[in-house]
């Protein structure tokens, strides 16, 4: 570490969102990770050892803000295949990525049967997606509401049961402050799903924080195509309850310090759903 | 385009944040080198590990479609009908929502939401009685919300993905939702969600994420009006999805067995009611008790018979036994009437013994004829029962149209008793 003086210290931890000098570090690390393995996986396609690419490349350090915000195993996450770095923040482990990357009967997350990116992992509480665009939103309402009920309920999560009962095989575990991540990109805005996910979210004041990763292209078509003004933010301001921001994500600073708030939102049960746009360009 | 990729670049977050270290004396250029050159290792090395690591086993395909520890086909599900405390006939409505209250009773993991299916949506008028809630459009929760509390039973938005992919996440965590889409009509927002999401989270996960789910859904025609979309059928789509069970009772008690096992097991389940079966006089039984169940995959033979076969399910099993009573007296043919109940998995071990004995067979269902549940049956009977059979395998079903409102185009359209009977009397002679 260089050396630096008390008052310098206290002013950089405050722009960084209160990230010590070795978390700083230790973030770094975690986007440059992410984007070695996106480029790994590049090369073992190119010599057709894996067979599909799904880069996580400019979006690291919003991600890694998000991963570092929250809690795994303890929070709840649905992210989208864009979200590789979150999942390296929250404990996956390269080897992780790169078993379901080769399509290998150890992968972790799939057993070889989902394409790579699809974050999958028991233990952080990353919950198995699809390659369909939106769906997630709405199981990361339905996982909220569940926390709220077993939180309200306590003794229906409690009993041993026996055979003819699904009971036995489920492993309930939940915490008063647990939070949800779902994210999405800006042009899976225009599913109905999202959409769905925002209504239920904003009625039942749901502890979700919806992250739209704003890359600017779905595919080869512009925002302005899917998003009417080219800017999901305003379209969303309306709605009661929302915790809402609009950031630079390719600023890692200013990336934590909105997702900690954000997530401190949830955690407090301030009752508001935070949207947080992250724009990429 | 070139300069907007250069702009990018420059707005490279690990560029931006290098560089922050490196200004903000964090790290010196030396050391981020070092903490490259690491990274690089750990890559490279997990790439030798991955790229070394055993394929999975082609005998493992079928591993998680549905759940390898509780099937709903277990015995466990096989329970002998109770004694009849209340021998009052009750409708398959009446029993189902007996059904729904004794599951919630038993287990405080399950919760019923979904259109208008609340007593009330407003708290306060749930016991003020001011004003009339609805308890499902066919009333089949009704009362629900008001014994168990408005956090375990209400109204969802207008909005059949969101019933369904919410319902998805709190399976995940373990909840029991019962959710009820309106009508089978409007399932298809909901598509989406079960095709690529519900029927799928077990075998893409490998085993580790689960979403036992029950979906009930009214289905059906007869209605006398009830017009393109009033009247669908459609189950052999969902049948042709791997992973969910689909079950169709024809009856009250089944029903009630059905239901139970469709919200004990651990698979999710779509599970069909007929709208006209609700409140027949045909099929209505005494409250079968708070444990009675029916394990999925077994067919119920309602009426045996030496001549002909007809394997059916749903609103065409009275129209069936009626035809079949028909036969027997005019035409001196025995029919033998197979109610399948429960069409994935389904039961071609009924199918085939009857077959054996009668060797003609005739499959009838009330949804389209082409693509339909009959067509992969007479298909599978034609494979594997050839020659046990005297005659082609038949198909009875409604027209390959919608289902029109004027009650003469409805009765065209849809298969009929006559239907039924003319089919069995002509194959018997073939
Ligand atoms: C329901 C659905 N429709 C289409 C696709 C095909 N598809 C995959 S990614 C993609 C574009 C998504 O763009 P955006 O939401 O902006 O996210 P990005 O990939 O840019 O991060 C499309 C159309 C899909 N996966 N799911």
């Amino acid at each position: 570490m260089g050396s630096r003086t008390a008052g310098t210290q206290q002013a950089a931890l405050r722009k960084s969102g209160g990230l010590t000098p070795e978390q700083m570090v230790q973030f770094y690390r975690t986007m440059y990770l992410s984007r070695r393995i996106d480029d790994r996986e590049l090369l073992l396609k190119k010599q057709q050892k894996i067979f599909f690419q799904i880069s996580c490349a400019g979006h690291e350090a919003l991600l890694v803000a998000a991963g570092m915000a929250m809690r795994p195993g303890y929070d709840w996450f649905f992210p989208y295949y864009r979200d590789r770095a979150i999942c390296l923040a929250l404990g996956n482990t390269v080897t992780d990525q790169l078993l379901q990357a080769v399509g290998a009967g150890t992968d972790p997350a799939s057993g070889g049967r989902q394409m790579p990116s699809h974050w999958t992992s028991v233990p952080l509480n990353i919950v198995s997606p699809s390659s369909s665009t939106a769906t997630q939103c709405l199981h990361a309402v339905g996982c909220a509401e569940a926390g709220v009920y077993w939180n309200a309920r306590p003794q229906a999560a409690l009993g041993s049961y026996g055979a003819g009962d699904y009971r036995k095989f489920k492993n309930i575990h939940f915490h008063n402050d647990e939070v949800v991540y779902t994210s999405i990109g800006e042009g899976s805005t225009s599913q109905g799903e999202f959409w769905e996910a925002l209504n239920t979210a904003s009625n039942a004041k749901l502890p979700v924080v919806f992250v739209v990763e704003d890359n600017g292209y779905a595919i080869s078509t512009p925002v302005e195509t899917n998003t009417p003004g080219g800017n999901i933010s305003r379209l969303i301001a309306n709605f009661p309850n929302f915790h809402f921001s609009e950031i630079d994500g390719t600023d890692p600073e200013e990336s934590f310090r909105a997702m900690r708030d954000a997530v401190a939102y949830c955690r407090a049960r301030t009752r508001h759903t935070p949207v947080l746009a992250f724009s990429e360009r | 385009m070139p300069a907007e990729l250069e702009a990018d670049a420059l707005r490279d977050p690990i560029g931006r944040m290098q560089a922050l270290l490196i200004r903000e004396g964090i790290l010196t250029e030396e050391q981020v080198n070092a903490l490259e050159r690491e990274v690089e290792d750990e890559v490279r090395h997990a790439a030798d590990v991955a790229l070394a690591a055993p394929l999975p086993l082609v005998s493992s395909i079928e591993r998680h479609v549905y759940s390898e520890d509780l099937k709903p086909t277990d015995s466990v599900f096989a329970t002998p009908l109770p004694p009849v405390t209340d021998p009052a006939e009750r409708t398959m409505a009446d029993l189902i929502n007996h059904t729904l209250r004794d599951e919630m009773r038993r287990d405080e993991r399950v919760v019923i939401f979904g259109e208008d299916v609340a007593d009330a949506s407003r708290d306060q008028h749930l016991h003020s009685g001011a004003l009339k809630g609805k308890g499902g459009v066919f009333k089949l929760t009704a009362g629900l919300q008001t014994e168990f509390g408005s956090d375990r039973v209400f109204n969802s938005p207008l909005a059949e993905a969101n019933i369904t992919g919410r319902a998805i996440g709190m399976a995940v965590r373990g909840m029991k939702p019962v959710v009820e889409i309106q009508f089978f009509d409007y399932i298809w927002p909901a598509m989406h969600q079960m095709r690529n999401e519900l029927s799928v989270m077990r075998w893409r996960s490998n085993g580790t994420f689960s979403c036992p789910i029950v979906m009930r859904v009214p289905i059906g025609g007869y209605l006398t009006g009830g017009s393109i979309y009033h009247s669908q059928s459609g189950e052999s789509i969902f049948t042709h999805t791997p992973g969910v069970r689909v079950v169709m009772p024809s009856n009250a008690r089944d029903a009630a067995g059905l239901l139970r096992t469709a919200i004990r097991c651990d698979d999710p389940v779509l599970f069909l009611e007929h709208k006209r079966l609700y409140r027949e006089a045909f099929g209505r039984a005494p409250y079968p008790g708070p444990d009675y169940a029916i394990p999925f995959g077994k067919a119920s033979t309602l009426r045996t018979g030496t001549d002909v076969t007809l394997v059916t399910y749903g609103a065409l099993v009275p129209r069936a036994l009626q035809a079949a009573q028909r036969l027997e007296r005019e035409k001196d043919i025995s029919a033998e009437i197979i109610d399948l109940r429960s069409l994935s998995p389904y039961d071609f071990e009924t199918v085939a013994e009857s077959v054996r004995k009668t060797n003609r067979v005739i499959v009838a269902h009330e949804d389209m004829r082409s693509w339909g549940f009959g067509a992969e049956l007479a298909a599978r009977i034609g494979e594997e029962l050839f020659h046990d059979l005297d005659a082609p395998v038949r198909r009875v079903a409604s027209m390959d149209t919608f289902v029109a409102y004027q009650p003469v185009l409805e009765d065209a359209i849809l298969p009929q008793a006559e239907d039924l009977f003319a089919a069995m009397a002509e194959l018997v002679a073939f």
